[in-house]
């Protein structure tokens, strides 16, 4: 049915479009109404008066501004319209010169010296670290070595080189050249102790051909992992950054393996592998996307930097943690490189930890 | 509790965040089913599983918008059940009516161009949408992507139903016509 792909092709257009027409809650009038809010207004100005007759402290005057930070919209975050050619795919820079932004919108997400950095991952920490000394030694344990870049010199920038909710400080990562990738320590929640280690990366103003334009030139995955890790499959529901806090502090069951000829096999062919945008992508197994099994496995760096892979069994790999635009970029692999890492590490029923060196 | 704050329970692997988002976004969610079903039961099931489908996706993703991410996930999921219905028995129904509304704007064969992506008919009922007025655009909206009736926009937007009849078909024929300037074939 035709008429059914625009009815389907609309159900993904621009949020914006989609938010402006959003059917708006309406009061209910009911005919005491008017009434019992003539009696509420008399009953606040005689507090008011009754307040005022008791105290010196001044009352905060109502001022049109207050009364619009009520109905201020969130922003859309402007999506960077990816292009796919020949030459492969290319992210552009985010054009800002129309967007009006407010940093309290949108928080996966930030613009520092023209590049848009997003939210990769984030790990969250249970512990309680209260102090800056103790922030660094856990950055430190997480990352690598790191650097902190002021935030304050973020802030001095013209506003459209700072937007989204960054207000913690930033690190660059050891071995990842800034302009790729920063990382931050911020607390969870006001009402939680939890601390969150964020990776920031930066997927705009790139060209993509084969895998190894990401995973080898930007994340220099091949020659820096010192192991792999992945869930066995009992754990797919559990596969998410708080599991891979646990496998990092050593709660979660996991098999380790190290320089195994299968995962540099996997690696050469994620590296050869070609970019291509997920819906352009007739997969094998459409009808039922719950068909198509995926896995993941993480590769953690020198520097203790862990970068997730996702692994669909008919030929697919993504980077995990991506979001926006970014998300729906797949490399396509060499098939038989997939399966055989999946029958090393996924069709393998040992509990037991492995270390193959 | 702020978007950010459920997004965050969702990270954290917290069962509340689907107490949370049902809270927050169930009757958004349940209006969108509902309109498109136009059975509560089904309409929850849809609902629930939009629930589970936002917990298996975030994490990695992090909407930027919840209430519209939820939104499109309930419309797709509702729209797939409606059409496993139609093709057991032909209904009525906002669907069926604004279904029969689209097929105007399909332009006629033409072999020589390739049929289209669905990415590409999404960019390019993008740009259809910039280049409409407000006031249509967000009438095309309501109908096509809420699937309300025209009797409920006409009754929310405060016009009579016969200026949304009109508008949505002059809407209508400025798709069918942007769809033929472009060469589509669907």
């Amino acid at each position: 049915m035709k008429n059914n792909r625009i009815l389907h092709a609309l159900g993904d257009v621009d949020e914006r479009y989609i938010e402006e027409a959003a059917p708006t809650k309406k009061k209910t009038i009911y005919p005491w109404g008017f009434a019992l809010a003539l009696a509420s207004s008399i009953c606040l100005i005689l507090s008011v008066m009754d307040m005022l007759s008791k105290t010196d402290t001044p009352i905060e005057p109502v001022t049109s501004t207050s009364l619009e930070a009520e109905t201020i919209e969130p922003v859309t975050f402007p999506p960077a319209q990816i292009t796919i050619s020949e030459d492969g795919v290319t992210i552009p820079p985010i054009d800002f010169s129309e967007q009006d932004f407010d940093d309290k919108n949108t928080p996966s997400f930030f613009i520092y010296k023209g590049r848009c950095y997003i939210l990769l991952s984030d790990i969250l920490i249970y512990d309680n670290y209260s102090t800056e000394s103790d922030a660094r030694t856990l950055m430190e344990h997480y990352v690598g070595k790191t650097t902190i870049v002021d935030i304050q010199t973020f802030k001095k920038q013209p506003y459209k080189e700072f937007t989204g909710t960054v207000e913690e400080k930033l690190y660059t990562v050891e071995g990842i050249d800034s302009s790729v990738m920063l990382c931050s320590l911020s607390t969870v929640s006001k009402k939680s102790s939890q601390k969150a280690l964020h990776l920031w990366f930066n997927s705009n103003d790139i060209k993509l051909k084969k895998g190894s334009d990401l995973f080898e030139k930007l994340l220099h995955i091949k020659d820096n992992y010192t192991e792999v890790t992945y869930m066995p499959n009992h754990a797919y529901y559990d596969l998410n950054v708080s599991s891979i806090t646990n496998r990092l502090l050593g709660q979660h069951h996991i098999i380790r393996i190290k320089y195994h000829g299968i995962v540099n096999r996997f690696l050469e062919a994620l590296n050869n592998g070609t970019f291509v945008y997920e819906s352009d992508v007739i997969r094998d197994k459409t009808n039922n996307p719950t068909d198509i099994k995926k896995y993941a496995i993480v590769f953690q760096l020198k520097n203790n930097l862990c970068i997730p892979l996702f692994i669909y069994d008919d030929g697919f790999v993504r980077l995990g943690g991506s979001c926006g635009e970014f998300s729906n970029l797949l490399v396509k692999v060499d098939t038989e490189a997939i399966q055989a890492l999946i029958e090393l590490f996924f069709n393998n029923d040992t509990t037991t930890i492995t270390i193959v060196d | 509790m702020e978007d950010k704050e459920i997004i965050n329970l969702y990270f954290s692997r917290s069962e509340s965040a689907i107490s949370e988002t049902a809270k927050k976004y169930g009757t958004y969610c349940l209006r969108i089913a509902n309109n498109i079903l136009h059975n509560s039961e089904d309409s929850e099931e849809c609902v629930n599983d939009t629930y589970m489908r936002a917990w298996n996706a975030i994490p990695p993703r992090r909407p930027n918008r919840l209430r519209t991410y939820l939104g499109k996930i309930t419309r797709n999921l509702s729209l797939n059940k409606y059409e496993t219905y139609q093709a057991q028995k032909r209904g009525a129904g906002e669907v069926t009516m604004a279904l029969e509304e689209l097929a105007e704007c399909i332009p006629a064969q033409n072999s020589v161009e390739d049929e289209i992506s669905n990415l590409t008919l999404t960019e390019l009922l993008n740009q259809f949408l910039g280049s409409l007025p407000e006031e249509p655009r967000k009438l095309f909206m309501r109908r096509y992507w809420y699937l309300h009736s025209t009797k409920q926009i006409a009754k929310d937007f405060g016009i009579s139903e016969g200026k949304v009849k009109v508008s949505l078909s002059r809407s209508r024929s400025k798709l069918k016509e942007f769809l033929e300037q472009e060469g589509i074939v669907l």
